[in-house]
């Protein structure tokens, strides 16, 4: 008997069987997936639920602990340098030394490399406070 | 060639309408989609996905160690960077995320396999491995359970010889029940690329099904 060739082309499965005989396979896969790999799969989805829970919380918390962080950082910044705040109001020393012409050696500002230039911004501090013992040496005696 | 579309049925061919020998299921209107609840908590998401998302990448990459990593490493960048998006919106977020993470687990294989095949150290992938130790099966048709993996054995080789369009989707318009606009947001293309895509695939594994039955 001969066969016409749309004839081969039907006897060949369509889509919807295709389908149906694929999607049967792989539910009853599915279905009957092995104990040892489900319980890893319940493992991992769990792992997976917990991480996204510890990550919500560390969204709150996180911004909240950097600002807090930083408000103890300055708050410890000032706190360790009172003398700033009580001592006699800082000039504006400039950051290139200048030699005043006609001045005493003292006002003289020395030639210094960058890693002294905040002691030079410090020198009428330092000069104040070089004053201060002398006064409270005065008052000891005194007492005495 | 013939494209799938939502709307429009595909007419079955009568002559292998009688051959669901092993499973006795139901046949599903062609292209429609696996129709599920959306889940409430993205926990619950991933408690009904887990296991065909594990079939999917085992049949993908023919390894369920690997294909138990790639759902793993899906699940927690859903959770991390998706967990706050609409529920309606993590199954093809998910199914992206999985599809990219075995894509790049099978390109790191092709580049191993060459290094190996460079060396002199390649092995054919389709080697039978040697038998791993199985549970008693409790079933009460072990006939049956054979038949039904012995099918699911032909179905991912025929699968997994597709190209790796084709492939991504079958496995997510056929097994999966996507829509069409759901498996092109997984697959990154448009629409009509997934239509384009699935019907060269149905027309290459149309020959192939016999050794399914």
């Amino acid at each position: 008997m001969n066969k016409l060739p749309e004839n081969a082309i039907d006897a060949l499965p369509g889509d919807v069987e295709i389908e149906s005989r694929s999607r049967a396979i792989f539910r009853h896969a599915c279905d009957n997936t092995d104990s040892y790999h489900a319980l890893r799969l319940g493992m991992a989805r769990r792992k997976a639920a917990h991480a996204g829970a510890t990550r919500v919380t560390s969204r709150v918390w996180g911004p909240l602990a950097s600002a807090a962080a930083c408000c103890a950082l300055v708050v410890g910044v000032v706190w360790m340098n009172p003398a700033r705040q009580i001592g006699p109001a800082a000039t504006s020393v400039s950051s290139t030394p200048v030699e005043t012409v006609g001045g005493t050696p003292d006002e003289v500002t020395p030639e210094i490399g960058s890693t002294q230039m905040e002691i030079v911004q410090d020198l009428d501090f330092y000069r104040w406070l070089a004053a201060q013992p002398r006064v409270a040496s005065a008052r000891d005696r005194g007492a005495r | 060639m013939r494209e799938t579309t939502d709307a429009e049925p595909i007419p079955a061919s009568g002559a292998a309408m009688n051959a669901v020998a092993v499973f006795e299921a139901p046949i599903a209107a062609p292209g429609a989609e696996v129709s599920r609840p959306v889940a409430a908590t993205i926990e619950a998401f991933l408690a009904s996905v887990e296991r065909r998302a594990w079939r999917i990448a085992e049949i993908a990459l023919h390894d369920p160690d690997e294909a138990l990593d790639a759902v793993q490493d899906a699940m927690l960048r859903l959770v991390r960077h998706y967990s706050g998006k609409p529920a309606e919106e993590w199954p093809p977020l998910f199914w992206g995320i999985l599809r990219r993470r075995v894509t790049d687990l099978q390109r790191r294989r092709t580049v191993r396999n060459r290094i190996m095949v460079w060396t002199g150290r390649a092995t054919n992938e389709d080697d039978e491995k040697l038998p791993a130790w199985e549970a008693p099966d409790p079933g009460p048709d072990p006939a049956r359970t054979l038949a039904s993996r012995q099918a699911h054995a032909a179905m991912s080789k025929a699968v997994r010889a597709l190209p790796r369009r084709q492939q991504q989707a079958f496995l997510l318009r056929v097994l999966e029940g996507l829509d069409v606009a759901d498996a092109a947001r997984a697959m990154g293309c448009s629409a009509g690329s997934v239509k384009t895509h699935l019907s060269r695939a149905m027309d290459a594994l149309r020959t192939k099904l016999e050794d399914w039955r």
